[in-house]
């Protein structure tokens, strides 16, 4: 392939950098606005909660260094969505790397609670356009114990999470101890809607067990379960967890 | 143990590619993009009888599961799809991202898309994506190396790359005219254009050149299809290339010179901004559609038409 001509280089390069500066001259580069009105729309679309809670001054000061420094790898305009969550992960592990070496708090950082809302509606839109095929969700009505020889695989859209916040249908509401945090399942059901579900320690337990070994049978998990959690109704969690989607189970066999 | 309420919508709602009618899109066509305002409209109601074809962006459906993928195979299996991308950055200084325009390949052929069309722009520097269509420098020089990576992706991608003339708004010394280095590249890479009438109005205006001057320039049989949308006009009198407003007639009177000069080809009304309902949208398509084409000369079917299984 041909090498670009040297001055074709210097050319679009001198353009890019004006754009990316923060001290860009409207009047003669539109171009400025136009990237930040880009990414500010993507942002408030994706990530509404996240935007909400900050002030519009740390917003527009974090999209002006987002252009100036990060290095957006993926091409295509709605990924501006992930690009940003790639830097303000990168910025905040720099930042933790900072204060261990007790460099000087920065008031632009973000906290961990706001990385932790901006991690979580990530989650959300990656879930949403998932591409894997979902199963075919049968809402069992367990009678006796039958269904111990069938094997139970999870939702493949789901993502176990621990927040420090509760989700509420358009808010979330932190929590005010710093240690505390809240299990949440995000999936996608069979209608393709995205489903945040709180958990209970003994839910991310057994979903965690069927993580570790994928397609067990229902009676090996029972077994397992029966050891830490003697009394726990596992049958009646399993129907419950396949109402939610969350879960299916099937004969052994038809799980791959 | 009985199975209560089994759910198998996932399965029965997926179409097999089979069942997706071929792109029927003929000179005297007319189109809309893709918008997410009307996708449930366009999902549950029949098929439009004004819409002929949809324009969507690759990239906003490739890789992507879920609902969205569901109401495309829906759409898909309605309307003729063109595809309009938006990140393909072909006139950036860097290696071209064969990945991207090999995903591109795959989408098209999975909806059975002929049309691919893009910006003859940038959207990268050394740094990475900027996520803006950025002007190319328009000298005789760079010519040669933006053909050589046309070339490529159309080898990637099958089928001639069509290439949109680009609302800009930075101008780089002593340049070609713009329709002059539209049409060396065409010549020179085979490639094929989508003509935006809006673009060439707002740039007219903007930089000082006359728009029918500069469209004449342009190979007719090169030119698959034409854009056409409103601007918005700002105090200083500067048009920016919005799509947020009825097409002005001043651009419907240079899309009636467009045709008279390089003859009928398939229209498609662009709206990215203020979207109104698609009743509203689709009468706007139409009315304009009619006061274009009135006083047109003989439709000339060309290739387009060659593609209708």
């Amino acid at each position: 392939m041909l090498n670009p001509p040297d001055k074709m280089v210097s050319q679009t390069q001198a353009l890019t950098a004006t754009i990316r500066s923060s001290s860009f001259d409207r009047s003669t580069c539109r171009y400025g606005e136009f990237v930040r009105d880009n990414v500010m729309g993507v942002l408030t679309n994706t990530y509404p909660l996240f935007c909400r809670q900050l002030p519009s001054e740390q917003l527009n000061a974090l999209i002006e260094e987002f252009i100036d420094v990060h290095h957006a790898t993926e091409p295509q305009f709605h990924h501006i969505a992930t690009e940003f969550a790639k830097f303000i992960q990168q910025r905040a592990q720099q930042s933790d790397v900072e204060h261990c070496v007790d460099v000087a708090y920065n008031p632009k950082s973000l906290s961990s609670n706001e990385v932790a809302l901006l991690e979580y509606e990530w989650a959300a839109l990656s879930v949403e356009v998932d591409t894997v095929v979902l199963p075919d969700f049968f809402k069992w009505h367990f009678e006796n114990n039958e269904c111990l020889g069938f094997a139970v695989e999870l939702n493949p859209t789901i993502h176990l999470l621990a927040l420090p916040f509760i989700v509420h249908s358009e808010s979330v509401t932190f929590l005010t101890h710093k240690r505390d945090h809240v299990y949440y399942a995000l999936y996608r059901d069979s209608h393709q809607q995205v489903m945040t579900l709180a958990l209970q320690e003994i839910d991310v337990a057994i979903i965690q067990m069927i993580q570790q070994e994928p397609a067990q049978t229902l009676e090996r998990l029972q077994q397992n379960i029966a050891q830490q959690a003697a009394s726990f109704d596992f049958i009646d969690w399993v129907e419950r967890f396949c109402q939610l989607e969350l879960i299916s189970v099937r004969p052994v066999g038809e799980i791959v | 143990m009985r199975p209560i309420n089994a759910m198998s919508s996932m399965t029965q709602s997926l179409k097999g590619n089979n069942t997706l009618p071929r792109p029927c899109i003929q000179p005297n066509s007319k189109g809309i993009g893709l918008r997410q305002e009307h996708i449930d409209a366009l999902c549950e109601l029949p098929k439009h009888p004004d819409i002929d074809f949809l324009e969507l962006a690759p990239e906003n459906w490739m890789n992507i599961g879920g609902a969205k993928r569901e109401q495309l195979q829906e759409i898909a299996s309605k309307y003729p799809l063109v595809a309009h991308g938006l990140s393909l950055s072909i006139g950036d200084c860097l290696p071209l991202n064969e990945t991207f325009v090999q995903q591109v390949a795959r989408f098209l052929e999975e909806f059975r898309i002929d049309i691919y069309s893009e910006h003859l722009s940038f959207s990268r520097d050394s740094q990475g994506y900027l996520y803006e269509l950025l002007p190319v420098p328009r000298y005789k020089e760079n010519i040669p190396f933006l053909a050589e990576r046309i070339m490529r992706v159309q080898q990637i991608i099958q089928r001639p790359l069509v290439l949109e003339n680009i609302s800009y708004y930075h101008d780089y010394q002593d340049e070609m005219p713009e329709g002059e280095f539209i049409a060396e590249i065409v010549k020179r890479s085979g490639c094929e254009l989508l003509v935006d009438i809006n673009n060439a109005f707002v740039n007219s205006r903007n930089h000082g050149f006359d728009a029918k001057e500069m469209l004449r320039t342009l190979p007719s049989d090169a030119i698959r299809y034409y854009h056409i949308a409103g601007h918005l006009e700002e105090s200083d009198h500067f048009l920016l290339d919005t799509h947020g407003k009825h097409v002005q007639q001043s651009v419907i009177e240079l899309a009636q010179e467009t045709i008279a000069i390089h003859g009928s080809k398939p229209l498609l009304l662009e709206r990215d901004n203020n979207v109104p309902p698609l009743v509203v949208l689709t009468e706007e398509l139409r009315e304009i559609h009619d006061q274009i084409l009135m006083p047109t000369r003989p439709v000339r079917l060309n290739t387009v038409e060659a593609n209708c299984a």
